[in-house]
């Protein structure tokens, strides 16, 4: 029992050890600190050589202004500009931070513990820079390349999209210029296309080998949709070469438009068809299938490949679920005896 | 056996007490609290800027025991202050109101 007092008292006494130490600490609280930073001890020339030293760029050329602050322990990301092509010093071309964001007179001589005003130019979702003007510090420089010159009425611009809604310009990994990682850019507004690109037939955008980017040009372009060509069947044409013929004999819907057939996303009839046959086909070929006028001179006879002796009218039903068994060349053909599409 | 268990009880408690006194410090949550109140513009952790480096004020408190509420003052309240280049401004007071986390902040300071 003696035991228990002793330590009971020794808890006690420790105990109270603890708010004394704290009020302790308290009453510190009330010393003047005004003087913790001072430096005023040191020789102005060593105060000078500080601000000499902290006046050296970092990355660009003429940062030291921004980078004083915005270092790599305060925003490492923004230093990654060094890593990308805006960061070549060695190029004449290449801006600093004030060509983009503007000389920002405000913030740079903003003194207290208040936030510092914005910069002139700020290209984040929340920025209240409008668009034009954010867009303007790009085009200053980009918009004289063939790829955009066009930009102006262009679908995004007259929609109001920003250089930054898909460019990131401070790191080394822009998602936009990576095949693999733009369509995610892309879909983030287009979504429809997004739902259609999972689809059963697609282009392998998802597998990473083609992008967005091979047939559109989201910086404007004279062709519809933003497509690179100036037509849609150019634009297919500049990979499925061997459907843009000549050919001896045409199938006039392939010539006019792929998309009177196809759809560009995805669809889950192979190989990205609108619709499934016979009933594409029949939305032209609405006619009996043993038409007899023959289509051109060598291509007479009855069509479907049934003769006079078994019937003079082939069924549709029996004769057409399956056009392109006997059409396979349904792109066209070069065959002497192919007015039929049928080699 | 009896007083040994009293014995234990006792040293949890006084362990306890210790304990809350001198909590552990969260180094992530202060850096973060650092960023959040853009501390990280004048300070660096080994790097003089506009202020002076959190190493070289851990090492200026060292050993001192009013270091700690020396140092939540100046956050706190603001005083007007002189920096690395001479010029002179009041100093940021922090956002947060949060005792635990001001604690925490200056800890991690002092213990760089």
């Amino acid at each position: 029992m003696k035991l228990f007092s002793k330590v009971l008292i020794s808890c006690a006494l420790l105990g109270s050890l603890v708010p004394v130490a704290l009020a302790a600490d308290n009453r510190n609280m009330g010393k003047d600190i005004g003087h913790v930073f001072l430096v005023s001890a040191e020789p102005a020339a060593k105060a000078v050589e500080v601000v000499k030293a902290a006046a050296k760029d970092l990355v660009l050329k003429g940062d030291a202004k921004c980078t004083v602050c915005h270092d790599e322990s305060d925003s490492p990301k923004v230093l990654s500009i060094s890593q990308t092509r805006h960061g070549v010093n060695a190029d004449g071309r290449t801006p600093t931070c004030t060509s983009c964001h503007g000389e920002s007179i405000a913030h740079l001589g903003h003194k207290g513990s208040s936030k510092p005003p914005k910069p002139d130019h700020m290209f984040g979702k929340n920025s209240a820079t409008p668009v034009a003007e954010r867009n303007q510090a790009c085009l200053s420089c980009h918009s004289k390349d063939s790829k955009r010159h066009l930009w102006t009425g262009s679908a995004h611009q007259t929609n109001d999209v920003a250089c930054t809604s898909c460019h990131q310009v401070h790191t080394n990994h822009d998602k936009v210029r990576d095949k693999r990682t733009q369509p995610e850019v892309c879909y983030t507004c287009h979504k429809e296309q997004r739902a259609q690109e999972n689809r059963i037939s697609h282009h392998p955008v998802g597998e990473g080998k083609v992008a967005c980017s091979d047939c559109h040009n989201a910086h404007g372009s004279a062709g519809p949709k933003l497509l690179k060509k100036n037509t849609l069947n150019e634009t297919c044409f500049t990979c499925h070469a061997e459907k843009r013929g000549p050919f001896l004999w045409e199938h006039q819907p392939v010539s006019e438009d792929c998309s009177n057939c196809h759809t560009p996303h995805g669809s889950n009839i192979s190989p990205l068809l609108k619709s499934r046959a016979p009933f594409l086909c029949s939305e032209c070929h609405n006619g009996p299938h043993n038409s007899k006028v023959p289509v051109a001179a060598n291509a007479a006879g009855i069509q479907g490949g049934i003769t006079a002796t078994t019937a003079t009218n082939p069924s549709e039903s029996y004769t057409g679920r399956g056009c392109q068994n006997c059409h396979s060349m349904v792109h066209g053909s070069n065959h002497p005896a192919g007015a039929l599409l049928h080699r | 056996m009896k007083k040994q268990i009293i014995a234990s009880i006792a040293f949890v408690m006084v362990t306890g007490l210790f304990g809350t006194a001198h909590a552990a410090i969260n180094e992530d949550a202060a850096k973060s609290q650092a960023k959040k109140n853009d501390c990280f513009k004048c300070h660096a952790v080994d790097k003089t800027k506009k202020g002076p480096s959190y190493k070289k004020i851990a090492i200026k408190y060292k050993g001192k025991a009013d270091a700690e509420a020396t140092l939540i003052k100046q956050i706190t309240t603001g005083p007007k202050i002189k920096m690395e280049d001479g010029t002179e401004e009041n100093h940021k007071i922090i956002e947060t109101k949060d005792q635990s986390e001001i604690k925490n902040l200056v800890g991690w300071i002092l213990s760089l």
